[in-house]
């Protein structure tokens, strides 16, 4: 054994820092950024390094700090502008850093000679010597890989950690259950930033000797090929992966000149028939999959969780939003709104539930809007709110003021502006003009993850859960914004960590059971049924703990069983303070909870009463039935 | 469609499998553990064939070969040493960047060994060279290295990339394996420690007189100076090019670069030639020179082209004909003429290989026929008693009448070519 | 720089940008109606240029036929690509980012390939191709140059290339716009699964898409090859990322876009060298591209950016 080490030690090293580098980019990729800028990274903490320990004389560890240091400074001012980029288009971007920064370093010339052998600082492609013997030991390097494997462990089902895989899993919905997404992107960025730095540090002395080539193109491709051989659904993955990878080369030496196209065959059978890498099939061998990935059947077959989640085919896995469009090229696509294009297509006058001929309570007053804002302070009110997509106006000038512990339905034909208006409420689009205020508050322009702490939660009309995530999970995540356990915490396992997260679980199961949905807590959420999905939804919502809910359809696709547990669950929810905002095109449904109900047509609102005045108002009755 | 898919898991868990084996038998070669007469099979040593012809070389040791001769294995060395074999490793590029100049050396160091093993090896004993192929990669050179000192070759060749040489050699310096470079160019190889060697002369060494040459033969005043900024060899000439210019009062019009895999060098060259200067000096290896080369040409300059050793191939004339005619080169080797044994082993590899030989092959064989040398004369086959045997070299190899300077350089002269009729011809 | 070098500088952009544009091209063509980022495309390059060299040195074929017959060679190949790397991936409806890898591992099968290929005759100077340079035989392509005054002078085969690439460009921009291919691919790029409801045969259109795009990126691979009379088994590398440059900052899916990008980015680049830099004329692309991304992510053109669903 010792033999062995002391036989391949090098190998082992290597593969212990191609390792930390496969960590480095797999925790971007667990939050849906492909970033080819690690390598880079790695130069930068590489050269960093060195200039602390070959021209200051520090030793190694306090140097790759500073190298570490130095890679994660650049992350963070490169990640502030190029992580609004998603998929292949941060990729691209990262790719151009890299090259750019591959050929600063080949003509930067700042006149600095390093003592040992007199070599100019960072001379260019001729590359740095440093002096023998190898100062990094294989235990620096170990060290490091076990701390790193400690952190990842820990991170699992942290709230760090949930909050990422949230983000992988459904960016929006990650965002309006409060968690915020552009801070966690830019943190995780600069962590494999600087976890790749340190690797560079370490790398450079442990061959003592660095050229620019070492962090390539090709180096960025290769750490990609580690942690994607190896399998993104778990940390063990990526080392995996890289000891693969790593190795490979040296198994295959024989092969001589056969060995690329072996290289290459082995990385395609990789990817074609085992799509969630080697550690799958580790996982199926000994039978420990369900620990480290929560979406056991289809993980096993390779399907991808799209395939699995009837109600999001078309939309993204965790891998697939990699290639989603740069953020704003379609304003509707990451809003679960309705096609725009869609919205003058003819008026749904057959929608389920809407029955014209039920007679409503029609003694009510008929009042106006002005006058109920004179009988109470709305909890939120919006003024002449106003969103346009290019030439179309979705939202014109809509006023609508929502009581305290009241439920507010807002309906209207298809494509009448209903969940553009949600999603200006939830902060998802920002508003073209206009004001929107909670208690008295103005809360147009904040992220979502603000409006979500204020109090508003929301739920999307094509539910947006986290599919691969636990029925417990979804819910937890709701919890992000109530909670505040750091990573660091969790770490050192602290007791005030693991109360809060004993609490916020005990708080999660409550809901569910609340929901019915308590037997199901540990199922992935693809695994429960529609309606279940939806319940999860609302819970995932509720466990925000809101003043205000902001519910899109709600009883879409339940049956009338479903539907009637629904509506006890509204008033319910009522009775405890909850307000609630309702898009429904059931009107029983709607008629039966509503306290007031607004209309929207075209982005305008045509009436705004009592259900019973609604149910007679001629604008509304043209609405829906067309004038034709 | 399930059905199929577990076939392919169960696919890619096979060819796992496999490269598991095969991994399982390598570690088991290279811990050598178990001695074996010959090498393993798929490992890329080449044992000697005593039917090829060598006799034709004129080998001049004129060393005394006394007190080496009886030689003991001692218990340290490995499974093939104990054999009626001298085991020695050879670290080259045969795959990637630098895959061009791996096969050339390793075509030489194959011919070498063989004429040797067929004129009696070293002592009575056969020479076997294991062959490893580094990728053009530091890192796998150093793993490379590590596998030839476990399995304790007594000498080393190469690597043939300065950049690996830099990152691998310290391990043979720690283990006390003496390495004979033979094709590092960079300045600080042989400072790693005593038992670097190398037999290629360095960029410093060729370059000035090069520059001298010309200057005196061409009269030349302002040049153009062109070289690959992302390629250790071509930057560390083009610093070398730089100084000997100077040195020699020569200016410079200006300075253009380009990267490796560039073959479009139409805007270099126009903004040479607005530039009008009195000849090109490029750092360039073979391939972008001859690119740099045929575009100069095309766009009508006529102007002397000064080059280094990266152009001292017959290559240079086969690939551009009329083109290269006025192509200077400084080089450590007269591929054209040379003493016997040069003009011997150049009619000896192309018959052999069917082309002729570049320089890294000439440095390569000249290499292993240093290093045999030394092993005759050394006391042991320790690696220092072998490093020992190297300070004290005198040969007559292909490259010249061959010594190493004190710091353990090569001790030869370098030679100015230039094309001329389609031929190199040595300038005076 | 020299004031007088000016057109001739100019020209070398041009000359440079048409073949980034060629080879942007089929980039883009495979990205907008697949969605994948081929980093194939540049082996295919090699390997066109590749088959080509074995037609006029080994057939001893003109260079005009070879160029014809190696551009389909191109396009099969690219049909290949298309089944082996990305058709199971299709049929599991893997990520993108597999796609992307397995690009990856099929361009390195590629250029592991190419070297151990047989030489020939002429050149026969190793057994295999190998890492080597290789050289069209003397004569086979138009030498001489035309000179326009004292100031530009081109060879007749550069000439040829720009034509060759504007023809193309052109042709292709007529065939998406005006066949009924064109308008299948468009529908597929449009969305697949509307595509198939409305009987498109989807996989028949990847199919022809691998195709036209690999034959596009091998004409390129080829012009190059010959104009500069020169063949490595790694000439793509120097391309790639270059090409990648040109579509982003063209835009993504834009054929326009790709074509005017890869003008850009060949005429940045030259200009760069005759300015003076060029140490930095490499980063000059990649500088335009990221500057790109952060302005106008979209690119000059990009009037879309991915699918959406």
């Amino acid at each position: 054994m010792i033999d062995f080490y002391a036989a391949n030690s090098l190998l082992i090293n290597l593969i212990a820092i191609n390792a930390i580098l496969a960590l480095s980019i797999y925790i971007t990729l667990s939050a849906a950024m492909l970033s080819l800028a690690n390598a880079a990274f790695m130069g930068i903490g590489a050269y960093t390094a060195i200039l602390f320990t070959q021209y200051f004389g520090w030793p190694l560890i306090p140097a790759a700090l500073v190298g570490a240091g130095m890679a994660a400074l650049v992350g963070a001012l490169l990640g502030a502008p190029v992580l609004r980029l998603r998929g292949i288009f941060l990729a691209i971007a990262t790719i151009g850093f890299g090259e750019i920064l591959r050929i600063f370093i080949l003509n930067f010339q700042p006149g600095v000679t390093l003592p040992f052998e007199q070599q100019d600082y960072p001379n260019g492609a001729e590359g740095l010597r440093l002096p023998p013997p190898a100062s990094t030991s294989g235990w620096l390097t170990y060290g490091t890989l076990l701390l790193l494997i400690y952190f990842f462990w820990r991170l699992r089902g942290s709230r760090m950690g949930l909050a990422l895989a949230a983000i992988r899993e459904d960016e929006a919905a990650a965002e309006s259950s409060g968690v915020d997404v552009t801070r966690y992107k830019l943190l995780v960025f600069i962590i494999g930033a600087a976890i790749a730095g340190w690797a560079g540090a370490l790398d450079a002395h442990l061959y003592n000797f660095i050229s620019p080539a070492d962090f390539g193109f090709s180096q960025a491709v290769n750490i990609l090929v580690y942690a994607v051989v190896g399998g993104t659904l778990g940390f063990p993955g990526p080392i995996l992966g890289a000891a693969l990878i790593t190795a490979l080369p040296e198994l295959l030496r024989p092969l001589h000149d056969y060995r690329d196209i072996f290289t290459g065959v082995v990385l395609l059978l990789t990817i074609l028939f085992l799509p969630s890498g080697l550690f799958s099939l580790l996982g199926n061998a000994l039978g420990i999959r369900r620990r480290w990935q929560p979406a056991p059947q289809q993980a096993a077959e390779g399907v991808p969780h799209v395939l699995a989640d009837p109600t999001r085919a078309n939309n993204d896995s965790p891998l697939q939003r990699l290639a989603l469009p740069v953020r704003n090229a379609h304003p509707s696509a990451d809003t679960g709104d309705t096609d725009i294009g869609a919205q003058f297509i003819a008026p749904a006058v057959d929608q389920p539930g809407w029955d014209k001929s039920r007679p409503y309570d029609d003694n009510q007053q008929v009042k106006t809007q002005n006058s109920k804002l004179k009988t109470a302070a709305p909890l939120l009110h919006t003024e002449a709110a106003t969103r346009r997509f290019g030439g179309v106006i979705a939202v014109d000038d809509v006023d609508i003021a929502i009581l305290p512990g009241s439920i507010y339905g807002l309906i209207g034909p298809n494509g009448a502006g209903k969940t553009t208006l949600l999603n200006l409420l939830s902060g998802v689009l920002p508003l073209t003009s206009g004001r929107i205020y909670l208690r008295g508050e103005r809360i147009d322009g904040l992220a979502p993850h603000n409006i979500v702490r204020r109090g508003i939660a929301r739920t999307y009309q094509n539910i947006r859960l986290f599919p691969s995530l636990s029925v417990l999970e979804n819910v937890m995540v709701g919890m992000h914004s109530r909670t505040r356990a750091s990573l660091l915490a969790r770490l050192v396992f602290s007791p005030t960590a693991r109360r809060e997260e004993q609490t916020s679980r005990n708080r999660a199961f409550e809901l569910l059971t609340r929901f019915g949905l308590a037997a199901s807590a540990s199922l992935p959420a693809t695994a429960l049924a529609y309606g279940d999905q939806r319940r999860l939804e609302m819970a995932r919502a509720l466990a925000t703990d809101p003043t205000l809910l902001l519910l899109d359809e709600p009883a879409a696709g339940l049956n009338q069983a479903e539907s009637d547990r629904l509506r006890d669950l509204l008033r319910e929810l009522t009775a405890t303070g909850l307000t609630v905002l309702l898009i429904e095109h059931d009107m029983a449904l709607v008629m039966s909870v509503c306290d007031r109900i607004a209309v929207l047509n075209f982005g305008r609102t045509i009436a705004e009463d009592t259900p019973s005045a609604i149910s007679k108002d001629a604008a509304v009755i043209e609405a829906y039935l067309g004038s034709d | 469609m399930s059905s199929n898919k577990k076939f392919g898991s169960r696919l890619a868990l096979v060819a796992l499998v496999a490269l598991a084996l095969s991994a399982c038998d390598l570690g088991g070669t290279a811990s050598s553990t178990a001695p074996t007469a010959t090498p393993a099979a798929g490992s890329n040593a080449v044992t000697a064939s005593p039917t090829t012809a060598g006799s034709s070389m004129v080998m001049t040791n004129t060393a005394s070969m006394g007190g080496g001769t009886a030689m003991t294995n001692t218990a340290s060395m490995g499974g093939d040493n104990m054999a009626n074999t001298v085991m020695l490793g050879a670290a080259l590029s045969q795959s990637k960047t630098a895959k061009v100049y791996g096969d050339s050396q390793s075509k030489a160091i194959k011919m070498a060994m063989d004429e040797i093993n067929a004129a009696g090896g070293i002592n009575g004993k056969q020479i076997t060279i294991d062959i490893q192929d580094d990728a053009s990669n530091p890192k796998q050179a150093a793993t490379v290295y590590q596998k030839f000192i476990n399995d304790k070759v007594i000498a080393i060749i190469g690597p043939t990339l300065s950049n690996s040489a830099a990152t691998a050699d310290p391990l043979a310096q720690q283990a006390q394996i003496p390495v004979l470079a033979v094709s590092n160019t960079a300045g600080g190889i042989v400072d790693i420690g005593d038992y670097i060697y190398r037999d290629s002369l360095s960029e410093a060494q060729v370059i000035p007189n090069t520059i001298k040459v010309a200057k005196a033969k061409l009269n030349i005043s302002k040049v153009a100076l062109i070289y690959g900024n992302d390629d250790a060899f071509t930057k560390a000439g083009y610093s070398v090019f730089k100084q000997a210019l100077a040195a020699n009062g020569i200016t410079i019009t200006t300075e253009q670069t380009f990267q490796k895999g560039n073959i479009n060098f139409s805007a270099q060259i126009t903004a040479i030639k607005g530039s009008n200067p009195d000849a090109i000096v490029a750092s360039a290896l073979l391939p972008e020179g001859e690119g740099m080369i045929k575009e100069a040409r095309n766009q009508g300059m006529t102007v002397p082209i000064i080059g280094g050793n990266g152009f001292n191939s017959a290559k240079l004339m086969s690939d551009l004909g009329q083109q290269a005619e006025g192509v200077y080169v400084g080089a450590a080797w007269n591929s054209a003429g040379g003493n016997q044994a040069s003009q011997d082993f150049v009619k000896n590899f192309t018959a052999k290989y069917g082309n002729a030989p570049d320089q890294f092959a000439a440095q390569a064989y000249s290499g292993v026929y240093i290093l045999a040398d030394a092993l005759k004369r050394a006391k042991s086959m320790s690696g220092a008693d072998v490093r020992d045997a190297l300070k004290t070299t005198k040969i007559t190899v292909p490259l010249g009448d061959f010594t190493f300077l004190p710091t353990r350089d090569a001790n030869h002269t370098p030679v100015v070519q230039m094309v001329q009729g389609g031929k190199f011809v040595v300038v005076q | 720089m020299n004031w007088q070098t000016l057109p001739q500088q100019l020209a070398n952009g041009i000359f440079q940008g048409s073949i980034y544009a060629l080879f942007a091209l089929g980039y883009t063509l495979i990205f907008g109606v697949l969605d994948i980022l081929n980093l194939a495309h540049a082996a295919i390059f090699m390997m066109t240029a590749v088959a080509a060299w074995y037609l006029i040195a080994g057939l001893g074929l003109n260079f005009v036929v070879a160029l014809i017959i190696a551009s389909i060679v191109g396009g099969l190949l690219g049909v290949l690509l298309d089944r082996v790397a990305f058709w199971r991936l299709r049929q599991q409806h893997a990520p993108h980012l597999s796609a992307l890898i397995s690009s990856i591992a099929m361009a390195t099968i590629f250029e592991g390939m190419v070297v151990l290929l047989p030489t020939l005759g002429a050149d026969a100077d190793s057994r295999i191709i190998g890492a080597d340079l290789h050289h069209f035989p003397a004569g086979s392509i138009p030498s001489g140059n035309l000179n326009f005054g004292t100031m530009l002078s081109l060879p007749p085969i550069k000439l040829l290339v720009l034509v060759v690439a504007l023809l193309l460009m052109f042709g292709l921009q007529y065939m998406l716009r005006r066949t009924r291919l064109g308008r299948e691919m468009r529908a597929v790029a449009e969305s697949p699964k509307a595509s198939a409801l409305l009987g498109i045969n989807i996989e028949a259109v990847f199919a022809k898409t691998f195709f036209i795009a690999s034959a596009l990126g091998g004409v390129a691979g080829v012009l190059y090859a010959l104009t500069y009379n020169t063949l490595t088994s790694d000439m793509g590398n120097a391309v790639e990322l270059k090409g990648l440059a040109a579509i982003i900052l063209g835009g993504m899916g834009s054929i326009v876009g790709s074509v005017v990008g890869g003008f850009i980015i060949g005429l940045a680049e030259v200009l760069s060298i005759a300015l003076g830099g060029s140490n930095w004329s490499d980063a000059v692309a990649f500088i335009v591209l990221f500057l790109m991304l952060l302005v106008r992510p979209n690119g000059l053109f990009g009037a879309r950016a991915t699918r959406t669903g």
